[in-house]
């Protein structure tokens, strides 16, 4: 008997076990056709492409903090990206609020640019970008930190510097890493509730004028949005899983290609 | 013309270490004795707490590693997402000297290089061929080279070859060895043991 084994198994079970009772009543006894209407996946599209773009910005702007976390010892930096992390979610929505509010001078200047966050596109992302940025770094600065640096050096005594060597050297040789770095963020951002459900409650832009995050819909049919709402949560919420959980299985798989 | 005199340290390790030479140095020691501390302390990645690494006339010492034009060789240093001709050229083209296909055709044909394709697929001895052409292109002040001859399967012939281009280039070069009879093939020979060099005739 490995004990090891069922241990492990056994606690896996109890962690997936809400979710599985959950897709059993989302798409058997419960299931609601107020679930899976158009509105409804219009709303799990827009949580898709959002949490896409705010995974692609978290590549271009973190890959190089977690390359240089990697290679240097900067611990106050480091500690500095838990922040986000460490604070209840509806606390980011809020500050975003405050620092784009029409009563705050750093609102009146960003509202004079233009940059608006609520109820926008940009807001919901700007809230993912900042709530699945440190999950990335997270994922993507102990790959760097396994990675033999001999090329590295290499290149730098050839006369590159640190970011040129990260563009021409690391990255083409760590794409399994980003791409699973991406997809574990992307599904962090899928996830979002709570900062979103302040600063971008709905979008009131084209394409999706009028649409919430998934998230956001979900909760609104549970707090009896609709007539039988409770069980259209119920169903939406399987819809939900059955599109993340693709993601989740993609971003494992090249974690596993890149060990 | 290179020149090291440095006291450095890694954990508890003490590094004391002096290096003179034009041409060929070699560097031989057991395992532990400090071979590769003293050569990534030059190169510029280990802090070297007091001296001096003089290149070309110039004091290096204080500068990152990009900017000493020393380059360190090692098994893993070749590139391996590239093919075997654009990562010869891939130094070269960075300090932004102009490519001579003439030049690059003649490294190749001395130094063995008579295969393409990509990197990852090679094998670590013809890695290692394509790393030191590489470095030798680029025409660094200095090549540092830390058992990165080791899986040559024509080692002297391979080290007499590099020791020509080397010189018609006018870069010096050090290298690590387990074997003081390696002292044969360079212009001088340094013993290390435990962190301090001795030079040996």
């Amino acid at each position: 008997m490995n004990w090891l084994r069922t241990a492990s198994i056994a606690a896996v079970v109890l962690l997936l076990i809400p979710i599985a009772v959950l897709l059993y009543y989302g798409l058997g006894p419960l299931r609601s056709p107020a679930g899976y209407t158009a509105a409804v996946f219009r709303s799990i599209e827009l949580s898709i492409v959002a949490s896409a773009v705010a995974a692609l910005l978290d590549f271009a702007l973190f890959t190089p903090v977690a390359y240089y976390l990697a290679r240097g010892n900067d611990v106050i930096l480091e500690s500095l990206i838990d922040i986000p992390v460490g604070i209840p979610h509806p606390i980011v929505g809020v500050a975003l609020l405050i620092l784009d509010s029409p009563l705050t001078p750093t609102g009146q200047f960003l509202l004079f640019l233009g940059i608006n966050f609520f109820n926008t596109i940009l807001g919901l992302v700007v809230a993912l970008v900042i709530m699945s940025a440190p999950i990335y770094i997270k994922a993507m600065q102990p790959y760097f930190e396994s990675k033999d640096t001999s090329a590295e050096e290499f290149a730098m005594g050839l006369g590159a510097s640190r970011m040129r060597t990260l563009v021409s050297v690391v990255l083409p040789d760590s794409m399994s890493g980003v791409v699973s770095a991406s997809l574990v963020a992307m599904s962090r951002a899928l996830g979002e509730f709570g900062s979103i459900s302040i600063i971008a409650f709905y979008v009131l832009q084209y394409p999706f004028y009028g649409v919430s995050p998934a998230s956001v819909t979900i909760f609104q049919l549970f707090n009896g949005a609709i007539p039988g709402g409770l069980n259209a949560a119920v169903t939406a919420s399987a819809a939900m899983i059955l599109v993340a959980l693709p993601i989740t299985v993609v971003g494992h798989f090249f974690r596993r290609r890149s060990r | 013309m290179i020149e090291a005199k440095l006291l450095a340290h890694a954990g508890r390790f003490h590094l004391a270490a002096q290096v003179n030479g034009s041409g060929v140095t070699c560097v031989a020691g057991r395992n532990g004795a400090g071979k590769t501390t003293l050569l990534r302390a030059m190169a510029g990645f280990l802090k070297i707490d007091e001296g001096h690494v003089m290149v070309g006339g110039l004091d290096v010492a204080r500068l990152p590693v990009e900017k000493r034009g020393i380059v360190l060789v090692t098994p893993g240093s070749a590139f391996q997402h590239l093919d075997v001709d654009s990562h010869l050229v891939w130094g070269r083209k960075l300090v932004g000297k102009r490519i001579q296909e003439d030049q690059v055709s003649k490294v190749k044909s001395e130094l063995g290089i008579d295969f393409g394709g990509r990197v990852r697929e090679l094998s670590l001895g013809m890695r290692e061929r394509v790393s030191l052409a590489t470095a030798l292109l680029a025409e660094p002040k200095a090549i540092l080279v830390d058992e990165a001859f080791a899986s040559l399967h024509d080692r002297e012939e391979f080290i007499k070859a590099y020791r020509r281009l080397l010189a018609a280039a006018r870069i010096d070069l050090v290298f690590s060895s387990q074997e003081a009879a390696d002292g044969s093939l360079a212009d001088n020979l340094y013993l290390i043991e435990e962190g301090v060099t001795t030079r040996s005739n």
